[in-house]
């Protein structure tokens, strides 16, 4: 729990086992006539101790959703809470605890690595910043013994040296050690892995997945791919023009999506050792999205739609056990 | 019975850059048939696109082709490109080859509408005839709307101005089209499409085609041929249905292997390929995949790089082909 | 269908030896352009300093017989009233230099904070200092100088002090957009997630970026105000008493060295101002490109 003080208005209170909660959150960016809701009021929560993954093309606002929940971004209504805390309004001692139990892993390694630091002051900089207590040479300690975890090893030998003589799988692995070395309860990891090349890829994802086993943390992968996602989660969200329209298992959705986009996403995916099979196209492209939509993200292009999927939200619904799909004809 | 339509002989291409020259394209020769799709795989490093650039005469400095000879066989004539003047070269390109890059925000100049930039590349390369026709035809068949000619390239989305670059490279009639990772900067859905537009594009016009990409799956949905490349040199070059049925090369077994798919079981942990690419600043004796070879042996150190043939018309550049088993649920 | 392939020929590659690790400047030393622009610097510099030590005679000692060609004695002549040229101008370049350091001091001090405050911090206090910095940037700079220059004091305090008042707002622009391009990369995120505090983020994670930027923009400055300084000075305004670059012009213009002939008196401070300024330009543009290619190896 973060400690500090209690915010009066608050009366909502998550369940215990979320450790995060989106309330009504809209994030809008506004510029010139355009109006681009990047998250469309969203109500969603993760689960402590699980990996969600988060799949959306561009443009879904996936990346907003991981930001937002670091608290990197403000959101322009609704509230956010980490175990019961809202961080939208944070006091200086809260949003330091916030901080402690938080980081990310980005996915450019070459700019999210400062070119002028050493691996020592890039790892150790959570560790640093909050626990004073601890002298220059444990930390040296810490952030050797967090390198040898991500498999630089020996960990010792890669403190003194910079970015540039590392490959880009070795970048990203310091960033992982930097984001897990203070041992946070909740890590963002935004598209880890498409900089990388496919033979890297795969180390990274296995590295990731044993050290969430290890060390017990929440995470939430963001990314394109949803191979990936439906590999390295344990709960899948299918996003679409800033809102959640699927929510399930990754072996349940990948195998029987029930919302028209997320089974299009599917279709669409090349499967290797499979050729190609022209035809089938979307129809409609997104610059007709503009702004707020009053009724379903994908009816422009649902082959299913329904004079009410124009007008009216269908809110995410459960139709089967842990099974959540925003849509009123949900494929069977 | 197929016949080439560009030979590739002996090339060589280096990058000199201030810590020593890069050999990008180590000896590499490699033919292309008349009406394939030639899919070339390869990692980042691996010289696949500087092949594309060099096939066009595109490298320019620091980079620089030192050797080797590249033809095209035209139905009257063999062309020697890398013997061409510079105004025989423009002559020669966009008109017989023609290519299109991963970023196509770049490749448009955002000021003039695509009507002009239609008619500037027929200016440049002296072609007469009905312009309007001429672009009507080939906006279609690109899968696009007559509408598109008057709008600018920030009207467009991205699948778009994918769609008006392969326009642009098509309307000059060539008999190659060079695709250097043409749907990498796009989403899934966007991606499938542009495949299928190029597959149908290519049977209507009698188009070859080489398309460079990194990821096997979208090479496999695509591509007749494939050509596995690895530190500047096809490893393995041959049919695609059998290379995806039975790798030869170690290299290509443990590429198809680490490839995430939808099947890919979610309990055990993916299978990894260790190491990295070796150094191109360096001459490499013998097989250049040495190094993370699981089944290297000391007589492939002195191996002279010379393919062998399996299955008819499988070329492998190994001393023991198909030694390393290979055990996937790819083509479930 | 591949046709046969040999062993791979590589004698006709020239492969340069791979040096490795390369301190900045040993690295920057071979740009050709950077490489002259220091090496001038460096000899104006090093004539500075050791101006005062190596001048034969005292730059007041009138006792010579004026309009005196350059001699083994008088190695650039004397001039109207028979001061030595050759000592005027060895402690003419240090007091020049001096001047110019000193403004580019103050200049890069004030430039430097204001850009990076007004960068990283934006709101109010941007908007404060962008807003002084505009109407400071609108004021012709030359003729202000003039101004204030006739009604202070006659010192080379006051030159230096209005100078490098004058001359920050340009560098804060230059630094702050910087700084607003920096603070949007990702390793700023992941700092801020680390919990270093702003100060922090800004002094050891976009400070370091700025170095080369702002050795760049000294170095243009003490040009600027060397040239600056010879401007007021030439047109008889600043402290007339100092022996430097401009005074010496304005003295030889004074007196008429052009219809005596006196080449070797205008020569020296003339041509120095000329070639700093080459060097200057010379020095950035060199370290420009080291810097951007090494940022392109980086990478």
């Amino acid at each position: 729990m973060l400690t500090g003080r209690r915010l009066k208005e608050e009366k909502w209170l998550p369940p215990s086992n979320e450790i995060i909660s989106f309330r009504n959150v809209d994030k809008v960016y506004k510029s010139g006539h355009t109006t681009n809701y990047a998250l469309d009021s969203i109500n969603f929560s993760i689960k402590t101790g699980k990996t969600l993954s988060v799949v959306g093309e561009s443009g879904s606002g996936k990346t907003t959703f991981g930001l937002a929940s670091l608290g990197l971004i403000e959101p322009t209504r609704g509230k956010i809470y980490f175990q019961g805390i809202d961080i939208t309004s944070l006091d200086r001692i809260q949003k330091r605890n916030f901080r402690s139990k938080t980081h990310m892993i980005f996915q450019d390694p070459y700019s999210s690595l400062n070119p002028y630091n050493n691996i020592f002051t890039t790892v150790s900089a959570p560790i640093e910043s909050f626990q004073k207590g601890m002298s220059k040479e444990e930390r040296r300690n810490k952030a050797a013994e967090m390198l040898d975890k991500v498999g630089l090893s020996p960990g010792a030998d890669f403190l003194d040296i910079y970015p540039k003589s590392l490959s880009g799988g070795q970048r990203q692995r310091v960033a992982i050690a930097r984001s897990l070395i203070n041992k946070p309860e909740f890590v963002v990891a935004d598209e880890p892995t498409s900089m990388l090349d496919v033979s890297i890829t795969s180390t990274v994802i296995n590295l990731m997945k044993s050290l969430k086993d290890e060390l017990n943390f929440t995470m939430l992968y963001i990314s394109h791919e949803i191979a990936t996602s439906r590999y390295i989660g344990d709960d899948m969200a299918v996003m679409n023009l800033g809102r959640i329209v699927e929510y399930g298992s990754p072996e349940e959705i990948t195998k029987s999506p029930k919302h028209p986009y997320t089974d299009l996403l599917i279709r669409s995916y090349p499967k290797p050792g499979q050729k190609l099979v022209p035809g089938e196209t979307r129809h409609g492209d997104y610059n007709v999205y503009n702004g707020g939509i009053k009724g379903c993200t994908f009816a422009y292009a649902c082959p299913f739609k329904i004079p009410e999927c124009e007008n009216t939200k269908p809110e995410l619904r459960e139709i089967s056990q842990g099974h959540w799909v925003a849509c009123f004809h949900p494929i069977n | 019975m197929s016949f080439p339509i560009l030979s590739i002989k002996k090339l060589n291409t280096v990058f000199h850059t201030p810590s020593g020259d890069v050999m990008a394209l180590r000896n590499l020769s490699l033919e292309v048939n008349k009406g394939e799709v030639l899919a070339i795989v390869g990692e980042s490093g691996s010289g696949k696109s500087t092949l594309g650039f060099s096939i066009l005469r595109l490298i320019e400095n620091p980079g620089e082709i030192i050797s080797g000879s590249i033809v095209f066989h035209s139905p009257e004539r063999d062309v020697h490109i890398l013997d061409l003047s510079l105004p025989q070269l423009r002559e020669f390109r966009w008109v017989n080859i023609s290519m299109i890059f991963q970023s196509a925000m770049n490749v448009l100049n955002p000021i003039a509408r695509i009507e002009k930039q239609f008619i500037d590349t027929f200016e440049a390369h002296n072609i007469e005839g009905d312009y309007q026709e001429r672009i009507n035809k080939y906006l279609e068949i690109a899968g696009l709307g007559k509408q598109v000619k008057k709008m600018f390239p920030h009207e467009l989305s991205g699948g778009m101005k994918q769609r008006v670059n392969i326009a642009l490279a098509l309307s000059c009639e060539p008999s190659i089209l060079i695709a250097d990772e043409p749907t990498t900067a796009l989403d899934v859905v966007v991606q499938k499409e542009i495949l299928s537009s190029i597959m149908r594009i290519k049977d209507e016009l009698n188009l070859t085609v080489i398309f460079i990409t990194h990821d096997l799956s979208v090479a496999s949905s695509i591509a007749d041929r494939l050509a596995i490349f690895y530190a500047g040199r096809p490893v393995e070059v041959g049919s695609a249905d059998k290379i995806l049925r039975s790798p030869q090369h170690p290299y290509t077994t443990l590429l198809l292997s680490s490839v995430i798919s939808l099947n890919t079981n979610r309990e055990a942990s993916l299978k990894t390929m260790g190491g990295s690419p070796p150094d191109l600043k360096k001459r490499i004796p013998g097989c250049s995949f040495l190094e993370r070879c699981p089944i290297g042996e000391e007589a492939c150190s002195t191996y002279d790089l010379f393919p062998a043939k399996v299955h008819g018309d499988v070329f492998v550049e190994c001393i023991h082909p198909g030694k390393l088993e290979f055990e996937m649920e790819v083509n479930k | 269908m591949l046709p046969e392939v040999g062993p791979l020929e590589t004698k006709t590659l020239k492969t340069k030896s791979t040096t490795g690790e390369v301190s900045f400047l040993r690295g920057a030393l071979g740009n050709k352009k950077f490489f002259s622009g220091f090496i001038i610097l460096l000899a104006f510099t090093t004539i500075g300093i050791i101006g005062p030590f190596i001048a034969p005679y005292n730059p007041y000692n009138t006792s010579f017989p004026s309009w005196l060609p350059p001699t083994s004695a008088h190695l650039m002549g004397t001039d109207y009233i028979g001061h030595d040229v050759f000592t005027w101008f060895v402690i003419g370049t240090g007091t020049s230099l001096f001047v110019g350091a000193a403004v580019s001091l103050i200049t890069t001090f004030l430039g430097t904070a204001a850009g990076l405050v007004s960068g990283y911090y934006s709101g109010m206090v941007d908007n404060i200092l962008m807003r002084t910095v505009d109407v400071l940037l609108i004021m012709p700079t030359f003729p202000l100088l003039v101004i204030l220059a006739v009604y202070l004091p006659p010192t080379n305090t006051t030159t230096i002090i209005i100078l490098g008042v004058l001359s920050w707002p340009f560098m804060s622009r230059v630094i702050r957009s910087q700084v607003l391009t920096l603070k949007e990369r990702p390793f700023i995120s992941a700092a801020k997630l680390s919990g270093y505090s702003g100060k922090k983020i800004l002094f050891s994670e976009i400070f370091p970026h700025l170095l080369p930027l702002i050795v760049i923009n000294a170095v243009y400055i003490v040009v600027g105000a060397i040239v600056a300084q010879a401007g007021l000075a030439f047109f008889g305004l600043g402290n007339l008493a100092s022996v430097n670059w401009g005074t010496s012009l304005y003295w030889a213009q004074s007196s008429d060295a052009i219809i005596y002939n006196a080449w070797w008196w205008i020569i020296p401070p003339g041509l120095s101002i000329a070639i700093i300024g080459i060097a200057a330009n010379l020095f950035g543009s060199g370290l420009n490109e080291y810097v951007g290619q090494r940022s392109g190896e980086v990478r």
